[in-house]
This record gives structure tokens, C-alpha cells and sequence, in this order.
């Protein structure tokens, strides 16, 4: 025999529980607050010889009676109540979904091996079914029976997210912490190396009984080759491909064919040669596309004659638009001092991908081509304000700064700080706005001239300085334009903001808020969420919408997990965001046996007591633990007929001699 | 009608309804028109304002009871007197010891702090000097004596702030006291008096000798007067810690006795110093305190 549950062993101490009973509860009358002990005189209790005895006797009654019930909760009776139609163990079976499971034959074996593991519950004990990638996700409400769940494994299918065994113990343990039953699992997975997580730890789930694998990951080398490419256009007529081909787990270097095609037609070929320590890549300029309009392209590695994973061979990309972001420097009424234009072009440009243009001075209108437009004004020019805030309404995202000159025309506020030159810190900053200028280090951002825009109700006040006026305003509009005011004429007079790297901090968010392509990431990995922005719907590679009309005006994050590419629409057109396969679940090297061992050795107790049984093992093995059970449940039946009424009379004369104890208490003297 | 404002105004005295009134300014209101209103304009305690007599100003009286009408007419200051004034200094003593805390629900410094507010509001309504002092085992905090109206409000505050913590040494606080009190007038000390007589009649002999007044109002809860228990019980002493276990029948027997011979110890005590003492329970409403000290009042206005 042997203890199932040792940990309740830990309630033996307990038994110092009726010590401290007895070795105070005797001495300590009931306690009261006085105002003087000047009138008092102890008085001891008076112990008699017999109740002393009476006590001890009451003390070894309460030691045994605790002792039994430790030996009980450890040696649990779950077991002898099957007979009466009780589960007595809850079965968390749980079958991998992620990407690796999709590798030739994998998800099959899991699948197999799982329902011959369910053969050997008993149909008395429940079953839950989950399946389990990034996270475990319950199949079904309730659970269910061994039948049921094995008919319930044939409707599910492999995904396309990366596993963790990590998220997976901490479910399985969530789950036994809470269950009424003790938790056995059983988990059918390939048992991939690249998902173990990075501490060993997060491997152990300290409320589960047992843990047992079916291992569906076959032998070893399990050789893959995985594609990963994007294509780029300037003209829309040639490609710039970057591709890189990865291999792993192969013996030896594999040769194919990398083949770009547009539909039937393929644009591009040619011999790819990989191994698992030389991946190939390249960057393949001038891939002619054909006549027509085209968004996306097929590359695709063929020619391997052994690939575990066929689906990663092949990616559907994107054509994405290779253009510089605009920015137009602009003066309407009014001119950008040389000072202000170098501080915008060199903060702007200074990490690249950015084009800096100066539209022609006194311009009314601002070019349509433009991704931001940086405008100078004279604030009291009522007419350059209109004009500007027309072009927003049109669609035109730009931000206003001061003249240079009406600010120095402006003069001092009598501002102390302003004049001594120690300036104002930036104060309050509005963490709420997408631009999120709270991630932006102001600490030695100094303001040395008051305000000099106007404030109206359309505006938004996202940094101001510590005494309360306003730095950067977005002035809200009807139309589709974007309008920030940054009350500062960047030329170093005003403040020190053009010399402070917030500045580029700064440039840069706000470039981030008005680029439509940046508002969407360009890929994102299957099983992770996409944040949306408001008002968008969202088309699967099939063309299906994913959002309904309340989902679109409250969706904030949409789970993608298949592969392909899915159209993102809103007012301000299309983009279009590519879900990929986990590069990680490519890997299909499973961990090492010893690895493996390590995990389950951690959880290797059974809810019945025997030892873990590997389901990989052959039928006659099976047999074995079956009949320990029996004898289990012999002696479970015999400790149940001994000790239980044993310690129900135990109990009682506690409670007899207890409450003859309690009556001599009562009577005081 | 008067009987059904008395029966009103006794109603409100009860110490239940005062623990319920929360401000200590309302709860001296509350008391002094309950205990007035039976004894409104009666006058021979002197309470109305009305005016009584000129007297010559002299330095340090407060400018604004200056009557500048009789000055525009003769050319000399006069101070305008009302009935009842007594020009008296009232020192009001405060025993805040831990033995204070004691008593439910009602704790005798409640009680405290409501008859020292009621006797802070009779004094200022009789435009009497105010001093209030709190002692522990020490001079823990003192107001200094003094006629002007914020006299009322910053005692209130001061008694509104006291809680019941240390020990308690009388005579020691009594005689750093002594240092502070100059004007003749009235020393009150509101406490549990759990003291040596002897060392009472120490503390006290010196402010007798110096002509004042002396009134000890006896605070104790019921439970200090006839304590009971149902069993052996260990009652631990507040402010030195020491527990004492303590049989049932000696609570009923032994402790009375004990008590009421340190009751008549007190007795004899404060008739050699000629203090007049005055046994306020916690679960009994104030008037009868308040109409003792009344008398007082009406001695020492003669």
C-alpha cells in the first residue's frame, strides 16, 4: 500500500493543535480590560487531580483522531465509492492543435494513441478534452465519458499556432486546483523541442496527480524546409524578393526549385541548395510581373524529397508598395525659417524610409501626394487657419507650427521661469492618445515662450508644460485629415525641443499615428491577435467578412489562426496583413528523451496510487496496473471497514469527555 | 409644556443619545439647555445676559465690553457686567489615562469629555476665564486660562483630539499644574480618582491653599462599581499590564468591599483639602453632575 496523496500527511501538524489546547486553554481564563488592579486579588483556579487525568485522556483522543483523518485524506477513498457509480478521477486528455502537428503522420498518431489510452479509463471516471497550442482550450462544456471523448478526438483538427508547453502545465494545473477530483493527465503531442519553454520550471503543475505523454513525434531525424519571403514594388511592373529557405533536423544538405508564380504562371525559378546549418538567402531583384494587376504572389520550395511538413513550403505574399513616407514642409501666409526646416529634416529623416520635400512658398493648397504635411502659419491668420483646416477636412494630415517671428513679436508672459531662462518642464501629458507621447522622454525638454495658438473646443490637449500650457493639440475635424498643432516654432529660441532627442521621439509617433500602412502590421504570426483600429472589417483569404456590425464598431483585437492573407478595409482604403505559420514550428526536432523523462518523473504519483503507466507501452504492460488496482481497492475496502468506524468512536468520546470538560468549566469554582 | 420640554430635554441627556450626537460642541449644548431648561431665568443662578453693573476697566479686560456710549458721554472707560458673571477662572482637569477607556458602551473619558464640554460651555456662557488641562501620567497638554470666545472652541478641539492612553501619576501632574494656575478661581478635576488618597490630598493641598475652588468629579463605569463574572476570570490592569486572575465570589464580596473603602478613603480626602466631590456613572445621565456643580457655581457667586 501506498500513500496516493502524501502531501496531506503535512496535516499531522495539526497535532500541535490539542497541545496548544491543553497546554494554555487549561490556564488561560477568559480575559478582561480593568481600569485598576488596586482592588483585586488573584485567586487561582482550583485543578483537580482526576481532571488532569480527564484532560490527558481528551488530549491522546483529539492526537489520534487528527492522526486518523491525516491518514485517510492521504490514502484517499475516492476508489471504493466506484462501485457505487462515483467518479473518482477526472482525465484532462488533451490533444496538441499547433502548427508542428500538421507534420506527416503526427496528428494522426496523437489521435490514435489517445484513444487507445481511453480504453483503459473506466467508464465510472469523467473525462475532459481539450486541445492545446499557444493555450488550452476545453472541448465541450462538461465533461464527458471515455467513449464519448474518444469519438469526440475524430472531429478535431490540427492549427497553425505555436505550442508552449509551458501555457499548457500552467492550464492543466489551473484546472487540478480547482477540480473536485484529483487530475490525471494525458497529453498527446510530438513533444517539440522548440516549444519547451525557456525555464524548466514552468513545466511542473504542482496540483496534477499523474501526467502521461502519447508520444506522436515518430523517429527522429524529422527533416523540414520552411520558406519565408516578401516581395516589394516600386513600379508595379518589377519585384524586389527577399527569400530565405531554412532547413532543420536534416542529416545532410537538400537541393529544390524556389519558384515564384502568379497563379499558373511562374515568374521567377531556380536551385535552391539548404541544409540545416546553411540556410539560403537571397534577394532576387527585377521579377517581372505580368500585364495586370497584381497583389500577391505565391513562392514556393518544391523538389525535397523528404519534407515533414509539406504546408510550410509554400507562402502567399503580399505586393507591397516600396515608397518612402512624405512629409511636405509647407508655409501658407507665412515662412519655415532655414533653422525650423533643418531641425524637421534631419529629426525626420534620421532613421530613413522617410522623404522630406518643401512645397513652393505661398502655396493655398497642399499636395495631394503628401503623408503628412508640416505647415507653418501666423496664428492670428484667420484665412491660412481655414485654409489648412479645408485641407484636413479633405483628408490632409498636418501639423501646424507658429511662425518664428510672431512668436518672437509675441514677447515674454512675465513668466519667471521664462525669463531667467530656466524654462517650463513639459507637465501633463495625455497617455490615452494613439500618438502615446507618454513613451516619449521629455525629462530635459525645456519651454522658455507662452502658447500662441488658440485653443477651441475641437481641441485635444495631448502635452502641455507644468504650468499648464498647451505644447501639442490635435484639433478634432469632421473628414478623414488629421490636424496637430505643435505650438512651437521648432527654431531653438523657443525651446530646447528641436535639440532634445524627444524631438525625434516625438516626429516619429506622430508619423506612426498618421501612416495607414503603419497602423496595421504587415504580417503577424497564426494564433497571435490582431489589433484593430475602430471602424474596419476584416476578409479572410476566402473573401468571407470575420466582423459582424457590432463586432466593427467594438472589435479591438481579432484572432486570425489560418495562414494566408486577410484584407483589412476602412475609410481610408485597404491594406493587406499576411498570417503566417510559427517559424518555431517548423523545427520539428522533438526534445530529448531524457527531457521528456525529467517532465513527467515531476508529476509521476497516479491518483490510485500505481505507477505511471506509458501508453506506448504493449498491451500485456496495460494489463499489469489494471489488476494492482484491484488489490488497491481490497485493501481500500478493509482500511474503510477498520479505521473509519475507529475513528468515529474516537470522535464521540472526544466529544463526551469534552463536553464533561466544558461543564466544569462553566460552574466557575 | 414644561413638563413635556423637560421630559424632552431629559430624554437628550441620556448617555446613549449623547455617544450618538458625535460633535462635542453639539453634545455641551445639548447638555447645558437639558439642564437649563428647568432652571431657565431662575435667578439665583445668575445665566441670562442680562446686564448687571459698570465696573472700572482695568488692563487686560477685552476691549469689546467697553461700553463706548458711557465713555462718549464721561470720558472714562466702564466694562458692562451682566448677571452671573463672576470674573472666575475655571480650570478644567482631564484625566486621560488608560483607566479612562474603560467602560461600554459608554468609556468613562466619554463621559469625561462631555462633562468637561458642558462645563467649558457654562463657564464661556458665563464669560468666565476657561483653562483645560489633559493629564495622564504626566501635564500632557494645557490650555491656558483665558476669557476670549475662541477659548470655548480650541477646548472643544482639544478634547475633541484627547484619547485614553498611559498611566496615570495625579500627584505628579498635579503639582506641574500648580505652576500654571495664578488667578484664583476653580480647579476641576474630572477622573476615575484611582489614587492614593493621601497622595490626592498632596496634590491637591497646594491649589487649596492658594484659595481656589476645588471640585473632583469621580467618573466610573458600572462596571468598575459592581463587577461581575460567570467564571474564573483574568482581568488584566489597562495601564500596567499586570494581569490578575480573579474568582467570581471575590468580585461580588471582596472587591465591594475593597472599593468602597478606598470610596471613603477618597471621602475623608477631599473633606481635608475641602473639595467638594461629586460620582458621575457612565450609564446615568448628566444633569445631576451638572446641577451639583451648579450649586457650586451659586456658593462661590454669592
Amino acid at each position: 500500500m501506498s500513500l496516493a496523496l502524501p502531501v496531506f500527511l503535512l496535516g499531522l501538524v495539526a497535532l500541535g493543535l490539542p497541545w496548544l489546547l491543553h497546554r494554555f486553554g487549561q490556564q488561560q481564563a477568559e480575559q478582561r480590560d480593568f481600569a485598576s488592579d488596586r482592588f483585586l486579588e488573584a485567586v487561582p483556579p482550583p485543578v483537580s487531580q482526576r481532571r488532569r487525568l480527564r484532560h490527558r485522556v481528551l488530549f491522546a483522543l483529539r492526537c489520534l483522531a487528527l492522526l486518523l483523518l491525516c491518514l485517510l485524506f492521504a490514502r484517499p477513498w475516492l476508489p471504493a465509492f466506484d462501485e457505487r457509480g462515483a467518479p473518482r478521477t477526472l482525465h484532462a486528455v488533451v490533444l496538441d492543435t499547433s502548427f508542428s502537428m500538421r507534420a506527416v503522420g503526427r496528428f494522426e498518431r496523437a489521435v490514435e494513441g489517445l484513444r487507445d489510452a481511453l480504453q483503459d479509463i473506466p467508464d465510472g471516471d469523467q473525462v475532459r478534452l481539450y486541445t492545446f497550442a499557444q493555450q488550452l482550450q476545453a472541448v465541450g462544456d462538461e465533461p464527458m465519458s471515455p467513449a464519448l471523448a474518444r469519438d469526440a478526438l475524430a472531429s478535431l483538427a490540427p492549427g497553425y499556432a505555436h505550442g508552449d508547453y509551458g501555457q499548457l502545465m500552467r492550464g492543466l494545473d489551473t484546472i487540478a486546483a480547482r477540480a473536485d477530483l484529483p487530475v490525471a493527465a494525458l497529453v498527446g503531442s510530438d513533444l517539440q523541442d522548440s516549444a519547451l519553454p525557456a525555464r524548466n520550471n514552468d513545466l511542473f503543475a504542482p496540483s496534477l496527480a499523474s501526467l502521461r505523454f502519447v508520444d506522436a513525434g515518430g523517429e527522429r531525424p524529422v527533416g523540414n524546409v520552411r520558406i519565408d519571403a516578401t516581395a516589394r514594388t516600386l513600379d508595379r511592373a518589377t519585384v524586389r524578393m527577399e527569400v530565405d529557405v531554412q532547413a532543420s533536423d536534416l542529416d545532410e544538405s537538400v537541393t529544390g526549385t524556389l519558384r515564384i508564380e502568379h497563379g499558373e504562371e511562374v515568374l521567377h525559378s531556380e536551385p535552391v541548395r539548404v541544409s540545416s546549418a546553411q540556410p539560403w538567402r537571397r534577394t532576387i531583384e527585377g521579377v517581372t510581373l505580368p500585364a495586370i494587376r497584381v497583389d500577391a504572389l505565391t513562392v514556393r520550395f518544391a523538389g525535397q524529397e523528404v519534407d515533414a511538413l509539406p504546408e510550410d513550403d509554400l507562402q502567399r505574399i503580399a505586393l507591397r508598395r516600396e515608397r518612402a513616407f512624405q512629409v511636405t514642409l509647407a508655409g501658407i501666409g507665412a515662412r519655415l525659417t532655414e533653422r525650423s526646416r533643418v531641425f524637421l529634416d534631419t529629426a525626420l529623416q534620421g532613421e530613413g524610409g522617410v522623404e522630406v520635400q518643401r512645397a513652393a512658398g505661398g502655396a493655398r493648397r497642399l499636395p495631394d501626394d503628401a503623408d503628412l504635411s508640416v505647415v507653418v502659419i501666423d496664428p492670428e491668420d484667420a484665412e491660412a487657419l481655414a485654409t489648412v483646416e479645408d485641407e484636413v477636412r479633405r483628408g490632409a494630415d498636418v501639423m501646424l507650427i507658429p511662425e518664428a517671428s510672431r512668436r518672437a513679436l509675441s514677447g515674454g508672459t512675465g513668466d519667471e521661469a521664462a525669463l531667467d531662462g530656466s524654462g517650463r518642464r513639459i507637465g501633463e501629458i495625455e497617455r490615452t492618445h494613439p500618438i502615446d507621447a507618454g513613451r516619449i522622454d521629455w525629462f530635459g525638454v525645456r519651454r522658455y515662450a507662452p502658447t500662441v495658438f488658440t485653443l477651441t473646443d475641437a481641441d485635444r490637449v495631448l502635452v502641455s508644460t507644468d504650468d499648464g500650457q498647451p505644447l501639442l493639440i490635435e484639433r478634432v475635424l469632421s473628414g478623414s485629415g488629421r490636424l496637430l498643432l505643435l505650438d512651437d516654432p521648432l527654431d531653438g529660441d523657443a525651446s530646447n525641443l528641436p535639440f532634445e532627442p524627444a524631438f525625434v521621439e516625438l516626429l516619429d509617433a506622430i508619423r506612426n499615428w498618421v501612416d495607414s500602412e503603419g497602423a496595421l502590421p504587415e504580417r503577424i504570426t497564426a494564433g497571435t491577435p490582431l489589433a484593430l483600429p475602430g471602424q474596419v472589417q476584416v476578409f479572410d483569404p476566402q473573401g468571407e467578412a470575420l466582423l459582424t456590425m457590432q463586432q466593427r464598431s467594438g472589435a479591438e483585437r481579432l484572432m486570425l489562426s489560418s495562414p494566408g492573407l486577410y484584407r483589412v478595409v476602412d475609410s481610408r482604403g485597404e491594406r493587406v496583413v499576411e498570417v503566417v505559420g510559427d517559424a518555431a514550428e517548423s523545427r520539428l526536432a522533438t526534445m530529448d528523451v531524457t527531457v521528456r523523462d525529467a517532465w513527467r518523473n515531476r508529476h509521476d504519483g497516479t491518483p490510485d496510487g500505481s505507477e505511471t503507466p506509458d501508453v506506448s507501452e504493449t498491451g500485456a504492460d496495460r494489463d499489469a496496473p489494471a489488476a494492482s488496482r484491484s488489490e488497491v481497492k481490497v485493501d481500500q475496502r478493509w482500511l474503510l471497514g477498520a479505521l473509519l468506524p475507529f475513528l468515529l468512536l474516537v470522535m464521540a468520546g472526544e466529544s463526551l469527555l469534552a463536553n464533561r470538560r466544558l461543564d466544569i468549566r462553566r460552574d466557575g469554582s | 409644556m414644561s413638563t413635556s420640554v423637560d421630559r424632552h430635554a431629559a430624554r437628550l441627556l441620556r448617555p446613549e443619545v449623547l455617544a450618538r450626537l458625535g460633535s462635542l460642541e453639539l453634545v455641551a449644548r445639548t447638555v447645558v439647555d437639558g439642564v437649563m431648561t428647568g432652571l431657565h431665568r431662575a435667578p439665583r443662578f445668575g445665566f441670562s445676559q442680562e446686564f448687571a453693573e459698570y465696573r472700572a476697566y482695568s488692563e487686560g479686560d477685552d476691549l469689546r465690553f467697553v461700553d463706548w456710549n458711557v465713555y462718549a458721554r464721561t470720558g472714562r472707560t466702564y466694562i458692562k457686567r451682566f448677571r452671573g458673571e463672576t470674573g472666575t477662572t475655571v480650570n478644567v482637569l482631564v484625566d486621560a489615562s488608560a483607566s479612562m477607556g474603560i467602560g461600554a458602551p459608554i468609556a468613562k473619558l466619554d463621559t469625561a469629555r462631555w462633562l468637561a464640554a458642558a462645563l467649558a460651555w457654562l463657564t464661556r456662557r458665563q464669560r468666565d476665564a476657561l483653562s483645560v488641562a489633559i493629564i495622564d501620567r504626566d501635564l500632557r497638554e494645557v490650555q491656558p486660562p483665558s476669557s476670549r470666545p475662541d477659548s470655548l472652541p480650541r477646548a472643544l478641539a482639544l478634547l475633541e483630539r484627547t484619547r485614553a492612553v498611559d498611566g496615570t501619576d495625579l500627584l505628579d501632574s498635579l503639582t506641574k499644574l500648580r505652576a500654571t494656575i495664578s488667578r484664583r478661581g476653580l480647579v476641576v478635576l474630572i477622573s476615575d480618582l484611582y489614587a492614593d488618597p493621601e497622595e490626592l490630598v498632596s496634590g491637591l493641598q497646594p491649589f487649596a491653599h492658594a484659595g481656589q475652588d476645588i471640585v473632583l468629579f469621580r467618573i466610573l463605569a458600572p462596571e468598575e462599581i459592581e463587577p461581575t463574572a460567570a467564571r474564573i476570570t483574568a482581568l488584566r490592569d489597562v495601564e500596567s499590564g499586570v494581569t490578575t486572575i480573579v474568582d467570581p465570589a471575590f468580585l461580588s464580596g471582596g472587591y465591594r468591599r475593597r472599593f468602597a473603602e478606598h470610596d471613603e478613603a477618597l471621602e475623608r480626602a477631599c473633606r481635608r483639602v475641602g473639595a467638594q466631590r461629586i460620582t458621575v456613572r457612565t450609564d446615568e445621565p448628566l444633569d445631576a453632575a451638572l446641577q451639583a456643580w451648579l450649586r457650586v457655581r451659586e456658593r462661590r457667586g454669592r
